[in-house]
């Protein structure tokens, strides 16, 4: 072997020892969790930035910070290129161009949001957060997505919203507006059951109406191009979440997911307690009480023969606060129980209007009847059933549990057009001895 | 080469009728100076006469009738350095004895063009060549100066030769066809890195008959990889570069042939990079050669195998806009930083392992038989991002721009942002991480089972393309001389060829899983679980690492060939005529039942047949010894590639209608002088293609969906001339000066057939495309180059100044139908700026290349063996000309409503600024 040979094997194995420290390795990867947390502070809460809105388009010029939890989502297409957040005194919604953004901004995770140089505008009632105004109309336009990272800081994950459980007539077209809320045990308007929740293969959006166990109506807003479009909207009760909007006088809601909707078969109406004053002029007719089962009438009152403070064999109207019982009233060629609180200078009335003993055997018993309501301001009929009470005069101290029937509701400035069907109520599961029971509130 | 032979011989016969009173004859031998192996064919020549003379077989060389004096006797050849020495010529006989040659090895004879060329991106339409080596590696070393410096120098700016691609040029293997069947291109790069042991080539360019084949309108190389053809040395040899690598390591050892008659070759080198002249292009590359021969007799056998393993980060054109906010033109899309480390979206990698047996069987003086096998089998493969339900994740995606802000002030601010924060311009791959690691799904019917499962679902991955091939080819080449003036060679191959081209997950990105799924079907057929599965047979299914998915088929091509020619040599002409005939196959097997093609999609499609002839002859008139006369016709047909004759092979089995031959006419001709210090070129061509076809996909905004173009009755047409002269001023110093100015069109209107790429609806039949006298986007069209070369026996020197224009985008074909200007003025400056084609400005550059070499025996006097040093460097763009758009090509998407041009603005290729290349290798 000369030198050079073994020059040239020592040169090929140093060539070897050089090349091989250069060889691949794997890449590191995050250790974060995938949650990065870029920490700003706000200064102004969300309720303080809207409330500073005044009209059209307003620039903000101040170095303002808002700090909010994401509630809604664009992963099912029901949201299309905006963001709501929402902090402890409010929610707003900001239009940002860019799509599929519950990548970055899922549900529940916190943003900062510089509105520093955006604009605030009114868009059909709903203040809405955008970059620039289109000079041709004068329309608010979207955050442009080669801003967002500027615009908008991450932070925490999984800082869920827990949404507020509020009935329609309850919500409030400002406070309201742009937050996460939960309905609980409505159901789907009669002509809006059992369809699809929007058109697939359309490009609108659709609304359905939702009616609650006040007798509230609220529209759910689904686009076309929601993945759930095709899914067929409820036929029985069910709790859904979602986020508030409205458009001028409509009450609207966009849901994000079908599992933000939790069907409750079994349920009945919770009827949600009455919060906030009832001011005292709900006026209150029945009529038309029928509860029958699958081959004959258990019972059939149509008040008919009644005049004067309703007293029918077998019944009770009974004055548990106050002193303001049921009575017979007639007009249109009809005669019905009816109660009002308006202007008898009491202060609080509850008074119950309940039915004879029945014998409910799981036969398909159901009850119906009718109600018209007068100067509602709010919602202060329930419809009760019991299986323990004894037939006396204290109800109030038996379990009673709330129907969830469509009562009138709504009409506060004078009588609604006519009796409205409180629909087939299956009061099948309550079997034994068992009563109905109407209870009216008021004050006044 | 022929034609060089003829010449020197014609030399011979002019310097010997010259007879002078008194005279002496110079002889001498010319020998290399490492292996001290007589040179055959060797110039030799006295300065300042017409005398001169060509070395014979044993290396003698004889000039007689010389005029006693004083002369300087020059003797040159390929791949030497010219040694001049000066002498006293007496009456009678001078002997010089012997004379010996020094090997110009690592100059610029002897680098391939991956040495010289900076990689060039192609478009994104050519995805899988892609390559940095696959420009031009046809031409190697030659005296034509046009040659030389059409690949050497114009090379490394795009250009290309008559504006061909690369179909036009067949390449050979140890007389193995090499071009891909389905597309008709050679892919350099499978023997990237094999410099040493690839570099017996023979070309040709244009219509000039070759030995081993018919050959392509744009010419031939053919490669022998024999063992006992290797130069027997040992080598080692190191290069430093800022273009796509940055170091390469080769290491040869060559036996030549030894006395029993065998003779092995072994070569292998890496080249890498962490990065390249281009951020974030990463590069390691390593290659292998092996090769046996065994002569026995009259016969030889070889078997040789090879493969080059290579891994490169790839950059992407994109927009001037990109370029201008991250101020470089050398800005790439395909990287970020993850964790601190730069990490490219985009590897372009390959391994195709060939084996080839050959064997030669000189039968007499006069005949030869030669046959080979091949055999060959790997992976090709490009990864990139995908991404699913996410938004899209390119940093330099149009709606990421400023640009697409209307309002200026929030244009201004995004600019801002951009400049503060350059890493937005770049992938941010720990934000992938993060959407992976919450992305928490249910997937319904998970693999086909019914049940519903959640799982951590990625929303971003790296996919990795692959086309990986199988290909078997066996030749057989016969040549027989009748007579010294006669050649009959003729030629017969067979190719078969597979590629199966699928995708696979490469990476998760830190999530568990990937879904399956035809994304875009989905769109267009919501709540159809069929329509949007990717297959049938296995809907739904949940992906891991290494799974296959999206799309899987293969395609089988086959081509038959024989072919004949004929050579005479003729004492004032050279004739040749050829000919050819081909039948080729080619069908497409889809392996997945497409959820949008259930009946068009699995299993074997129509098996296409096509038979193609060409004839081509030409001739040469020899005025004399140095001025030559030449003209060369041909006519071909060529079958339509595979990869051009299916509308989307990713889902269907679908055909192009009308598939038709392409038909090829080509002339070429001119004027060629060859004097000893002299030298000039005037080469004209005429190249007519008719009834060419393509087909791509793109984003079709008219209908907000992918759709599918078959394009049909391209016709386009090649014409130019070649120029070039070449001076010796004194010893050792030449000028050059070459020009090519090319006037590549398209003559014809094409005709589209627009298909939607979820229904195979037919949106548009034969929609006429205004494409008459648009040019071919193929790089500068007029290319001029002046040089100045110095050579001594001690080292060489070049320094091209050089001149590039006509530097035409490659238009968007969509852009140039009446539904374009659809409300448009005719002849407005909208009109204009819709139908036009871009024209980038012409670019000046310099570049030079040197080199020296040292016989390292002089300063370590106790190595036994004759050892040498070289060294060589070459500084391509001295002047740093960072503007120069070599190319580029329209977006495919286009503002309708808005009549907007710049909207989708175009994107560009740039020339590298300065760039050099040095290497150092020792020969022993």
């Amino acid at each position: 072997m000369n030198i050079q040979k073994r020059f040239f094997g020592l040169l090929m194995l140093a060539a070897m020892f050089a090349t091989s420290g250069c060889v691949k390795d794997d890449f590191d990867t995050p250790d974060n969790n995938g949650c990065l947390d870029e920490g700003l502070t706000a200064n102004i809460t969300i309720a303080d930035l809207k409330s500073r809105y005044i009209s059209g388009n307003l620039k903000i010029t101040d170095t303002l910070i808002i700090q909010g939890v994401v509630i809604s989502s664009d992963q099912n297409g029901n949201f299309y290129k905006e963001l709501v957040i929402q902090d402890a005194t409010g929610g707003i919604l900001l239009l940002i161009d860019q799509t599929n953004m519950y990548t970055d901004y899922p549900v529940g995770r916190q943003v900062y949001v510089n509105v520093l140089n955006l604009y605030m505008s009114n868009y059909g009632g709903v203040i809405q957060v955008g970059a620039s105004i289109n000079p041709d109309d004068n329309s608010l336009e979207r955050i442009p997505q080669s801003l967002l990272t500027d615009i908008i800081k991450k932070g925490a994950c999984n800082q869920n919203v827990t949404p507020l459980e509020i009935t329609a007539s309850q919500l409030d077209p400002v406070i309201h507006q742009s937050t996460l809320i939960k309905l609980v045990s409505v159901k789907m308007a009669d002509n809006d059951a059992g369809v699809s929740w929007a058109t697939v293969g359309g490009s609108s959006a659709r609304n359905r109406t939702i009616a609650d166990c006040n007798n509230g109506a609220l529209i759910a807003r689904t686009s076309d191009f929601a993945k759930f479009a095709g899914s067929l909207t409820p036929t029985e009760r069910f709790n859904i979440t979602g986020v508030y909007s409205v458009f001028n006088s409509d009450k609207q809601f966009k849901f994000r997911s079908l599992d933000d909707i939790e069907v409750t078969p079994s349920a009945t109406c919770p009827c949600i307690e009455i919060i906030g004053p009832v001011n005292g002029t709900t006026r209150f007719h029945i009529d038309d009480i029928r509860i029958f089962d699958s081959s004959q009438d258990l019972l059939l009152e149509g008040f008919t023969s009644t005049s004067g403070t309703i007293n029918l064999a077998g019944w009770k109207n009974i004055t548990q606060i106050g002193n303001l019982p049921w009575v017979s009233n007639s007009g249109g060629g009809q005669v019905y129980a009816k109660i009002s609180v308006y202007n008898t200078g009491q202060p609080e009335v509850a008074t119950w209007l309940i039915t004879p003993a029945i014998t409910v055997s799981g036969n398909s018993e159901t009850l119906t009847f009718t109600t018209q309501d007068a100067y509602d301001d709010g919602a202060a009929l329930e419809v009760l059933v019991s299986t323990d009470y004894d037939g006396g005069n204290n109800p109030e101290n038996f379990t009673w549990t709330k129907l969830c029937p469509t009562i009138a509701g709504g009409d506060a400035n004078g009588f609604g057009a006519s009796f409205v069907p409180s629909g087939n109520v299956d009061i099948s599961g309550f079997t034994g001895t068992t009563y109905v029971a109407w209870r009216y509130k008021g004050q006044n | 080469m022929f034609q060089s032979r003829l010449f020197y011989t014609a030399v011979l016969l002019i310097t010997s009728l010259a007879v002078f009173a008194q005279t002496g004859t110079i002889k001498g031998y010319i020998s290399d100076s490492a292996s001290n192996q007589s040179m055959v064919n060797v110039v030799v020549f006295l300065e300042k006469t017409e005398i001169s003379t060509i070395s014979n077989i044993d290396g003698s060389f004889e000039l007689t009738n010389v005029p006693v004096g004083r002369y300087v006797i020059v003797a040159q050849t390929d791949l030497y350095n010219d040694l001049a020495i000066s002498i006293e010529v007496k009456s009678g006989d001078n002997d010089l004895g012997t004379i010996k040659l020094i090997n110009r090895e690592g100059g610029t004879d002897l680098l391939s063009a991956e040495d010289i060329i900076p990689t060039v991106s192609l478009s994104e339409n050519d995805l899988r060549g892609d390559g940095a080596q696959n420009v031009s590696g046809l031409l190697t070393a030659s005296r034509d100066v046009y040659i030389n410096t059409a690949a050497f120098v114009f090379g490394s700016y795009r250009y290309r030769i008559r504006g061909y691609d690369g179909e036009n040029t067949d390449v050979f293997l140890d007389n193995l066809p090499m071009n891909d069947l389905e597309d008709g291109r050679a892919y350099w790069n499978q023997w990237g890195g094999l410099n040493d042991v690839f570099r017996s080539r023979e070309n040709e360019i244009g219509l000039n008959p070759v030995d081993f084949t018919f050959g392509g309108v744009g010419g031939s190389s053919g490669i022998q990889t024999g063992a006992a053809s290797q130069r027997k040395q040992y080598r080692i040899s190191y290069a430093a570069s800022n273009r796509t690598y940055t170091n390469r390591l080769m290491a040869t050892y060559s036996t030549g042939l030894l006395p029993k008659g065998w003779a092995v070759s072994l070569s292998a080198s890496r080249r890498w990079a962490k990065e390249g002249y281009v951020d974030g292009t990463s590069y390691d590359a390593w290659s292998y050669f092996a090769a046996v021969e065994k002569v026995i007799n009259n016969h030889s056998i070889n078997l040789t195998i090879f493969g080059a393993p290579t891994n490169r980060g790839k950059t992407s054109p994109t927009l001037q806009e990109a370029y201008n906010i991250t101020g470089s033109n050398f800005y790439n899309p395909n990287w970020g930083y993850q964790n601190g480390v730069k990490r490219n979206s985009d590897i372009v990698h390959s391994h195709l392992p060939t084996i080839i047996l050959s064997h030669v069987w000189k039968i007499d003086e006069k005949s030869k038989l030669s046959t080979s096998f091949g055999y060959q089998f790997g992976q090709n493969g490009s990864t990139t991002l995908n991404w699913y339900n996410a938004p899209d994740p390119r940093p330099d995606y149009y709606r990421n721009l400023p640009s697409y802000i209307t309002d200026s002030t929030l244009q201004d601010q995004a600019l801002q942002n951009y400049t503060e924060n350059p890493e937005l311009l770049q992938l941010d791959w720990n934000r992938f991480y993060s959407v992976n690691a919450n992305s928490i799904e249910t997937v319904e019917n998970y693999n086909g089972t019914g049940r519903d499962t959640t799982v951590n679902l990625s929303r971003y991955i790296i996919e990795d393309r692959r086309y990986d091939k199988k290909r078997v080819s066996a030749n057989i080449l016969f040549e027989h001389k009748f007579s010294d003036r006669f050649i009959l060679q003729s030629g017969a191959s067979y190719v078969w060829q597979r590629t199966y081209n699928f995708k696979v997950i490469d990476d998760l990105l830190g999530g568990d899983l990937f879904f399956d799924v035809n994304q875009f079907a989905e769109r267009d057929f919501v709540n159809d679980p069929n329509a949007v599965q990717n297959d049938l047979e296995n809907p739904n299914r949940l992906l891991k690492v290494g799974d296959r998915y999206g799309y899987d088929y293969n395609i089988t091509v086959s081509k038959t060939t024989a072919w004949v020619q004929g050579i005479a040599n003729l004492s004032n002409w050279e004739l040749f005529g050829a000919a050819n005939i081909s039948h080729s196959q080619f069908y497409r097997t889809g392996n997945y039942r497409s959820g949008l093609f259930p009946d068009d999609s699995k299993g074997d499609g129509e098996k296409l047949s096509f038979v193609n002839y060409g004839v081509k002859g030409g001739a040469t008139y020899k005025i004399n010894g140095r001025n030559y006369l030449i003209a060369n016709g041909s006519y071909m047909t060529r079958a339509p590639y595979a990869k051009n004759a299916y509308i989307q092979p990713r889902t269907r089995n679908q055909i192009v209608d009308n598939l038709q031959n392409e038909q090829i006419y080509s002339f070429e001709g001119g004027y060629l002088l060859k004097a000893p210090k002299f030298k000039a070129r005037a080469i004209f061509y005429y190249t007519q293609f008719l009834d060419g076809t393509d087909t791509y996909s793109f984003y079709y905004d008219l209908e907000r969906n992918f759709v599918n173009v078959a394009l049909t009755n391209i016709d386009r047409r090649h014409l130019g001339g070649e120029f070039a002269i070449e001076a010796q001023i004194f010893t050792g110093f030449k000028i050059s000066a070459v020009s090519a100015i090319g006037q590549n069109i398209y003559t014809s209107r094409q005709s589209a057939t627009i298909t939607l790429d979820n229904s195979a609806e037919i949106l548009a039949r034969d929609l006429t495309i205004y494409s008459k006298n648009f040019f071919v986007a193929n790089g500068p069209q007029f290319a001029n180059s002046l040089g100045f070369h110095y050579n001594s026996s001690k080292f060489f020197a070049n320094l091209y100044v050089n001149y590039f224009d006509r530097i035409f985008i490659d238009y968007n074909r969509v852009r140039r139908t009446e539904e374009a200007v659809d409300l448009v003025e005719p002849g407005s400056q909208l009109w204009n700026d819709i139908l036009q084609q871009q024209e980038m400005d012409g670019q000046f550059t310099v570049d030079i290349f040197g080199g020296t070499s040292f016989k390292v025996n002089d300063w370590i006097k106790k190595l036994e063996r004759s050892t040498y040093l070289y060294l060589t460097v070459g500084v391509n763009n001295i002047l740093n000309n960072r503007k120069f758009i070599t190319g580029g090509f329209e977006q495919t998407r286009l503002d309708y409503s808005g009549n907007n041009v710049n909207k989708f603005p175009p994107n560009y290729f740039y020339a590298y600024g300065v760039n050099f290349f040095i290497s150092a290798s020792l020969k022993f």
